[in-house]
């Protein structure tokens, strides 16, 4: 197999599923569970899924050279790592899903006064199956090419926020009492997000500082998420429960009467883009974990499959992301924090007692 | 053929275009179908609302839109509006609505049943700003008629250039929720209609003449028929809702006052009055306070809540109206301060301070956000506190601290 993946390209495509649906709804969703605290638990969380890139990158230094599923392979025997593989298909498919119907609903909202959900899903889909099939390696300079534009996005949002923000909207800190904090555990569909990773092994081109870069780039989009929700809240207050699409509405905060008018559409657009690449990598994922898990034949076939399972879905949930959230929450929590946190976490020390010492596992391609 | 099935990138833009292709141009045009509203105003007659909209009109082969208002009734504000689509065969876009206009008979009532249906809108209308007027807030609306003139560009520039300075510190439906929930009163800036007289009408009304527009009917609904000119008035006057409900109206020099407490106006303006010392002679000094900080701290003492306002105020002589100027008062100014003026100053604001104090401790309503700091910042002894006051706040048990700092603005 070719390295073809660069320590940039992999910075972008993590940047991208960590920040680009969490700066959308989620304000508004933890909002209404923890109030004006929710900075403070969206912080530890994703201290949480921050071990999960550590376990993540031991696994990926330890087992250089090596494919996710040839590591699995080694560490748990073919009838395992295929049921892993299942898994990870299954986290991947509900993030897609989930994440398609916050995008519909996105555009709806802001863009349309009314969207059909068929000329929304058709050519989004297409266009997703196409860049699977295009190949890591081309979709990754896509990543390039865009991820810079969504930087500056969430860079001016925060700094609008920040001249409008009122910073003593965030007091009485810890209002609810920290206990309060354990009922986000049913959003964990919204984290995970470092598992994108294992698309990735064993396809990195060699860089000394590859651990560094990626970890100190992680640590910085932590900081800005953040950063972002103590922002929003700050800047809202009461009113943050009104405001649904977070990175776009933050822009709102400037006077209707300004000369700079409907400057969120911009945005709106910037985070069009953020979100159709997000969707795209989380497909990435389940077609990887699909074909891993099943059979690795009819490429196209399979991608194709998938979007179809896609929009089904879609199509029986009528594109109601107030289900999915409602579904999400309730019940799919569960299984994504055993699949989102507690797998990577067991992989990794699993690969810690049996897998040898470091770099010298041989190469098994 | 064989080279299309080969090239991803056409075969994926033939298929888009196939999908989006038939849709595209059998939409109809956006702005047929739906209104671009620029500004609302909602009126109550009777047990009716009344809500005019501004909308902007695009015309083919014309650079300029027009404006033109429309207007629906109903027992509801959605109600109207919905009556108002019906009537005009057009749905209602709020993206590019900038004021939101409401009389007074809508404030007697909770303003907040009227807001709702704003607020559920699917386009986001929290940064509308909130106008309230006195007689109708159609009559406001259809006094403006040509686009030269247009409300929202002579109201903008209203609102742009007095927000937070002086007098004015204009609220949107956002800011109406966020004081609402908080349980605060808010105070919405008032904005009249007047008949402007042909008889002396140049330059002798107070400093509104960059406001006044040419009047005239609307012929959809919108305003009064007469030919006679009117012009919108900024007069500075605020009112005051609590709970939602209009509790008193605030005049110029109230709302001067009030403005000493809201540290987002930075830009202000004092008046000394038959000043007799530094060699001056009854004169009347007028400042500009430009950077005006307020800094708030609240406490309890002995059980009772503290409201301390720590007022920094950087001030320059902007006018010294005197009969006896001389050179000498030139020289001896060089863009100092004496200490005797400062006190003046001092005492001045203070004094402008405790008058509001009083209004809103007559009137009862916290417009100065003493019960949301004390909650913020004093949220264990506000428990014991209320707990004694059977769990209800009033700023008329607030203990007010003033300390001000003048300084000579460089």
């Amino acid at each position: 197999m070719n390295k073809t993946v660069s320590t940039r390209q992999i910075i972008f495509a993590l940047l991208i599923s960590i920040s680009a649906i969490k700066l959308l709804l989620l304000p508004n969703l933890l909002a209404g569970e923890v109030e004006r605290d929710s900075y403070i638990f969206i912080f530890i969380m994703l201290i949480f899924d921050f071990l999960v890139l550590l376990a993540l990158l031991f696994l990926m230094n330890k087992f250089k050279n090596m494919t996710f599923i040839e590591i699995l392979d080694h560490l748990f025997g073919r009838f395992v790592a295929r049921c892993i593989m299942f898994l990870f298909f299954l986290f991947f498919f509900i993030k897609c899903f989930t994440m398609f119907q916050t995008t519909y609903v996105y555009l709806n909202e802001n863009l349309y006064s009314f969207f059909s959900p068929f000329l929304f899903a058709i050519p989004l889909l297409i266009c997703v199956v196409f860049c699977v099939s295009c190949g890591l390696n081309s979709f990754s300079r896509v990543l390039e090419f865009f991820v810079p534009l969504v930087i500056v996005g969430v860079i001016v949002a925060l700094l609008t926020g920040v001249s409008r923000a009122d910073f003593t909207n965030i007091f009485p800190l810890l209002d609810g009492g920290i206990l309060k904090g354990l009922n986000l555990f049913r959003f964990a569909n919204w984290f995970g997000d470092y598992t994108i990773l294992i698309v990735f092994f064993g396809n990195v081109k060699e860089d000394k500082k590859f651990n560094l870069k990626v970890i100190l780039s992680c640590l910085g989009v932590i900081v800005v998420i953040t950063l972002f929700f103590l922002v929003f809240y700050a800047t809202y207050g009461y009113n943050v429960v009104c405001h649904t699409n977070a990175i776009s509405d933050i822009l709102q905060v400037l006077p209707s009467v300004s000369d700079i008018g409907s400057f969120d559409w911009i945005l709106i657009l910037i985070w069009d883009i953020a979100l159709f690449l997000c969707i795209t990598l989380n497909f990435f994922g389940a077609y990887y974990s699909f074909r891993h898990a099943f059979f690795k034949k009819f490429p196209l076939a399979i991608s194709i499959f998938i979007a179809l399972l896609i929009f089904l879905v879609n199509y029986l949930l009528k594109f109601n992301v107030y289900i999915s959230i409602s579904f999400a929450k309730n019940y799919l929590c569960y299984f994504s924090i055993f699949v989102g946190f507690i797998l990577p976490l067991l992989i990794f020390i699993v690969g810690l007692i049996k897998g040898g010492k470091k770099n010298e596992v041989p190469n098994q391609k | 053929m064989k080279y299309l099935i080969k090239n991803k990138i056409l075969l994926l833009l033939l298929l888009l275009f196939i999908i989006l292709f038939p849709s595209a141009i059998s939409m109809p045009q956006q702005s047929k179908s739906e209104n671009i509203i620029t500004a609302v105003g909602v009126d109550k007659s009777g047990e009716e609302y009344e809500i005019t909209i501004q909308c902007l009109v695009p015309y083919a082969g014309s650079i300029q839109e027009t404006l033109e208002n429309y207007s629906g009734k109903g027992k509801s504000v959605d109600e109207a509006l919905e009556n108002l689509n019906l009537d005009y065969g057009k749905t209602s876009g709020f993206a590019h609505c900038r004021v939101l206009i409401f009389n007074d008979e809508v404030v007697k009532e909770n303003l907040t049943e009227k807001l709702d249906c704003f607020l559920r809108r699917k386009t986001n209308t929290n940064n509308i700003i909130l106008i309230s007027t006195p007689k109708e807030a159609k009559e406001l609306l259809g006094c403006v008629k040509n686009l030269d003139d247009v409300f929202y560009v002579v109201l903008s520039n209203n609102i742009a250039t007095n927000d937070q300075r002086h007098y004015q510190d204009f609220k949107s439906i956002g800011d109406y929720y966020a004081s609402y929930f908080g349980k605060e009163s808010i105070a919405i800036d008032v904005i009249k209609v007047e008949e402007e007289k042909k008889e002396g009408s140049g330059g002798s009304s107070s400093g509104s003449s960059e406001n006044s527009s040419s009047g005239g009917d609307s012929s959809s609904g919108g305003g009064s028929s007469s030919p006679s000119q009117k012009k919108i008035k900024n007069e500075g006057e605020l009112i005051i809702l609590k709970n939602g409900v209009k509790l008193v109206n605030l005049s110029k020099s109230e709302t001067e006052n009030l403005n000493w407490f809201n540290k987002e106006i930075r830009d202000k303006t004092l008046t000394i009055k038959n000043y007799n010392k530094d060699g001056y002679k009854d004169a009347d000094i007028n400042f500009e306070c430009q950077h005006t900080k307020a800094n708030i701290e609240v406490s309890f003492k002995d059980n009772t809540p503290v409201y301390k306002l720590k007022t920094t105020v950087y001030v320059r002589r902007s006018e010294v109206l005197s009969k006896d100027l001389s050179m000498k008062n030139y020289e001896a100014e060089n863009g100092n301060l004496s200490s005797d003026l400062k006190n003046e100053i001092k005492n001045e604001i203070e004094k402008k301070l405790r008058k509001a104090e009083e209004h809103f401790k007559t009137y009862d309503y916290d417009v100065v956000k003493c019960y949301d700091r004390l909650y913020k910042f004093q949220k264990k002894p506000l428990k014991k506190y209320l707990e004694k006051k059977d769990n209800k706040f009033s700023i008329k048990d607030v203990q007010f601290v003033y300390e001000t700092e003048v300084f000579n603005q460089p």
